[in-house]
């Protein structure tokens, strides 16, 4: 593991004069409507951005919560794609791959943060045999390139890159959708409101009111239920529900990713980041469709609003690691057959043919040795160690590879970004891995 | 932006990098508008401008900070416009395609001069003088729009934002506001429609701002080429008329002179007088102060350059006769010949000037003092109000148009006019620019609800076209 720095100050955060990229970074800025685009230079730990701008001769400064979102211009490295994530015991992933494991420590290497020593005791888990997820869709971009009747046309905005419900609303969009897909997307409801949305996926997009095989995710005032809808039989029926108000989650705002395998007919659900469970599909004749429907039953005059839409194929490789993962005092292995061993695993070491995992289970007398090429996913045990303090680091950083770092600031220079991790200690980033950054606690008041 | 439009972008779902000091006093105190071409936006205000350089405040930068010139598309501006004391107004078309407002000062043979409230005199140069026009008004009562403030949406959600100096609609549905009619007023707007045909309705003393269907005033109703009108409490039909320019167009212009002491509405539409109704019913009619437009499409419509002004209640002029079954009843394809033929055509020449009433005067203008014209005719010197005049004859000559220039810049006005001139230099209250159409003078920023940069650039004039709508 690196040297563990102390957080920097908004003083160390000078601005370096940077060559210009060959692409720009888009920041989303408060007030509606506003945006700039350009390369930020530095992000300090208040929150105040300095961009690059070509529009200006000097580097702009933009205030703490001045800014909403940066999408950064990132530029995938033209190396071989790692195909193992590690998580951390804070919820952190990095994608990397393996070089070896001890007692105490983890080497790994990443495509664009270099190889990195981990405590052992910071890993939370390993995942291997990953692909790079192939984007759907990506929005939503404009009311246009979705169907929407000329009766809710006056229902429907489109506001800083998300859809906004005044009234009664639907839109639709058919799509190339995979057997094995996920959708993601966020929910924002006003203050004070109950929200009630529904969203249609795996839809064929019928004609409206007539029963048709799909799945929809309904969230109102009392919780969120994801139910599977048929053309024969029993036509509505529940396969994941959550009890949780709409008054519980911050901010009036809801995350919602949805793993879709059509093949063996499961489905995960995560919120905010979490994982729920994975859920089966009881009812044959697995919906076939292509569509997504949203339909918001907002209030007139009230403002309900979907942003952030995604739809990725899934190559459901990662599908363990929302399961329970058991003793969590001892090491998990689980295969890509599925077999799961509890016990310890004694190590990692590389071989001409790849990584080997050495592993004792509880009940063999000798360590089994295992080709990574098996392994589906690795959980470490648990151990006393405290978690970072996470309001001392308020934002995450997104990587390339579904990475994701929690950092107290970032600093820009060139084609490098250097932040500190309260895990992993100083990193240097290459400029192009990072995709975004976002704040995930709130700004100081300016 | 489009030149360094990013290779991948988050595959990840992000949430607000600001939350809870989300500043939203920033957009309340800022009401200027900076549009770049690469589609970056932010708002502020404007502290200076050179050819060069731009120096914007905005809330969410920390300091003031510069932004080259040659990268902004356009400047919106919130404009005040100042009490309306005059009974004319003057304008003025050059030949470059600028129309400039005032009062009309003097006409020589060298030059047109105007006095306005935002630049003084402005001196015009005679050979880029293309014509001269006046409009006759009392002093308006309410110019605009400028904002929403003071307006009432009726649909639920809101169909119509401001945008642009002007009202655009994007569904079915009214705005309103109270309280701004007089007892007799005129009532003047532009109003500009997508699709094939206009779906307007205009309610003049209305008592309810809240509803599209008030209970006292008079509602006149533009679809396609037909205009009808109806006493809103009684809901009885008072008449209509036809008009080719509503049917040929997708915009015009139109003025309301409306009574409530005589119950009478005169409706003119580009400037031609179309009908004049009387209300039978006006015992039973009650007037309020109110104004609506109402859309009734889906399609975009945009009413813009609104005024209120008095109206002593005397027409001028009458409409050409109709066939009576037309007058009484509206038949389409009846009596549209009032716009075709207008009353002053053939008989007008280089030294004629019309008056307001439809007389024309032949003579030359020799002075204008304290809003009195001068004008040496066959008969001998005769005196008139400038008022009393529609239009000014010019001397004659061999037009030119003002050169382009890099550094062009074009300023638009509330009332859709604008003018084009070099800049010169800013601060935070005043333009300065010059032109070959005028030597030099400082605006009023005030003055302005937009600037545009960059005009002769083809790139730029695609991005500006683009947000017509």
């Amino acid at each position: 593991m690196r040297t563990s720095n102390t957080l920097r100050g908004l003083a160390a955060l000078v601005a370096i004069s940077l060559p210009w990229p060959a692409s720009a970074d888009d920041l989303t800025l408060t007030g509606g409507g506003q945006r700039l685009s350009g390369t930020v230079i530095s992000i300090s730990g208040d929150g105040d951005v300095k961009l690059d701008s070509e529009l200006s001769p000097e580097p702009l400064s933009l205030q703490a919560g001045a800014v909403e979102k940066i999408a950064f211009s990132a530029k995938p490295s033209t190396e071989e794609p790692v195909t193992t994530l590690i998580e951390l015991i804070n919820g952190d992933l990095l994608p990397a791959a393996i070089e070896s494991l001890d007692e105490g420590r983890l080497s790994v290497v990443t495509p664009d943060a270099g190889r990195l020593e981990i405590p052992r005791q910071a890993v939370k888990s390993m995942q291997f045999g990953i692909q790079r997820r192939k984007l759907i869709y990506e929005g939503p971009r404009s009311l246009e390139e979705w169907t929407i009747s000329d009766e809710d046309t006056k229902n429907w905005l489109y506001e800083n890159q998300s859809f906004v419900s005044k009234g009664p609303s639907s839109a639709s969009k058919m799509l190339p959708l995979s057997r094995q897909f996920i959708i993601r997307f966020q929910l924002k409801w006003q203050s004070g409101t109950i929200p009630n949305f529904l969203v249609s996926f795996a839809d064929p997009l019928d004609t409206k009111g007539e029963p048709s095989n799909r799945y929809y995710l309904q969230f109102g005032g009392a919780g969120l239920e994801i139910k599977r809808e048929a053309s024969k039989g029993k036509r509505y029926n529940t396969i994941a529900i959550l009890n949780r108000p709409s008054s519980q989650y911050p901010d009036n705002r809801l995350q919602v990713e949805i793993r879709v395998n059509r093949d063996n007919a499961r489905l995960q659900l995560f919120i905010n980041g979490e994982p729920e469970g994975e859920f089966a599909d009881p009812i044959p004749d697995i919906p076939k469709g292509s569509g997504i429907m949203l339909t918001f039953h907002t209030v007139n005059g009230g403002g309900q609003e979907i942003r952030n839409i995604e739809i990725l194929e899934f190559d459901d490789t990662r599908r363990h690691r929302a399961e329970d993962r058991g003793d969590p005092r001892s090491d998990s292995l689980i295969s890509r057959e599925d077999d799961r061993w509890s016990g310890s695993l004694i190590g990692i070491r590389n071989t001409a043919q790849g990584a080997l995992f050495c592993f004792k289970t509880n009940f063999q007398e000798e360590p089994i040795e295992i080709p990574e090429a098996d392994v589906s996913t690795v959980f470490l045990a648990e151990h006393a160690t405290a978690k970072p303090d996470q309001a001392a680091h308020p934002f995450v950083l997104r990587l390339l590879g579904d990475g994701a770092l929690r950092v107290s600031s970032c600093q820009f220079t060139g084609d490098s970004a250097s932040a500190d991790h309260p895990l992993l200690g100083q990193l240097t980033f290459r400029r192009g891995g990072i995709t975004a950054m976002e704040r995930i606690t709130p700004a100081p008041k300016p | 932006m489009n030149k360094h439009r990013p290779l991948i972008r988050s595959g990840i779902v992000l949430a607000m990098l600001s939350m809870a000091s989300a500043p939203e006093s920033h957009a309340d105190a800022a009401k200027s508008i900076v549009r770049f071409a690469n589609n970056d936006v932010l708002s502020g205000a404007l502290e200076s401008i050179t050819a060069e350089r731009m120096r914007w405040n905005s809330p969410l930068l920390g300091r003031p900070s510069s932004f080259f010139t040659d990268k902004i598309l356009d400047i919106s501006l919130t404009p005040t416009l100042p009490e309306e004391t005059q009974d004319h107004e003057t304008t003025v078309t050059l030949t470059n395609g600028d129309t400039i407002r005032g009062q009309l000062a003097s006409v020589t043979d060298e030059a047109v001069s105007l006095d306005t409230w935002f630049a003084g005199r402005i001196n015009f140069n005679r050979l880029m003088v293309s014509g001269v026009k006046i409009e006759q008004h009392a002093a308006y009562l309410y110019r605009g729009p400028i904002g929403m403030d003071g307006w009432r949406q009726t649909a639920d959600p809101p169909v119509w934002n401001y945008h642009r100096a002007a009202f655009r609609s994007s569904g079915s549905g009214g705005i309103a506001r109270a309280g701004v009619l007089p007892d007799e007023c005129s009532v003047t707007f532009e109003t500009a429609w997508q699709g094939d045909s206009i779906r307007l309705r205009v309610i003049v003393f209305s008592d309810d701002p809240t509803t599209d269907n008030p209970s006292s005033g008079y509602e006149l109703s533009f679809q396609r080429g037909s205009i009808h009108l109806r006493n809103s409490k009684t809901q009885s039909f008072i008449g209509s008329a036809q008009s080719r320019v509503l049917m040929e167009n997708d915009k015009a212009r139109v003025e309301i002179r409306a009574s409530a002491k005589n119950n009478r509405i005169a409706l003119f539409i580009n400037d031609q007088i179309i009908e004049v109704w009387n209300d039978p019913d006006a015992a039973q009619a009650q007037a309020g102060r109110g104004l609506h437009f109402i859309s009734g499409s889906t399609l975009p419509l945009r009413v813009s350059n609104i005024g209120v002004a008095q109206w002593d209640g005397v027409l001028d002029q009458m409409p050409e006769p109709q066939a009576g079954l037309n007058r009484r009843f509206g038949i389409p394809g009846m009596g549209m010949d009032e716009e075709a033929a207008p009353a002053s055509e053939g008989k007008s020449d280089e030294t004629r000037m019309e008056l307001a009433n439809g007389d024309s005067l032949v003579g030359e203008v020799s002075a204008i003092h304290d809003g009195i014209i001068s004008v040496k005719s066959p008969l001998g010197e005769i005196k008139l109000p400038v008022s009393r005049l529609r239009t000014v004859a010019l001397t004659p000559v061999e037009a030119e148009r003002s050169k382009r220039r890099n550094g062009d810049i074009r300023a638009w006005f509330h009332d859709g006019s604008s003018i084009v001139f070099l800049l010169e230099s800013s601060d935070m209250d005043t333009i300065t620019g010059s032109s070959q159409n005028f030597g030099t003078a400082t605006f009023k920023t005030a003055a302005f609800n937009r600037i545009e940069f960059n005009i002769y650039s083809p790139e730029f004039e695609d991005l500006r076209r683009a947000d017509e709508w």
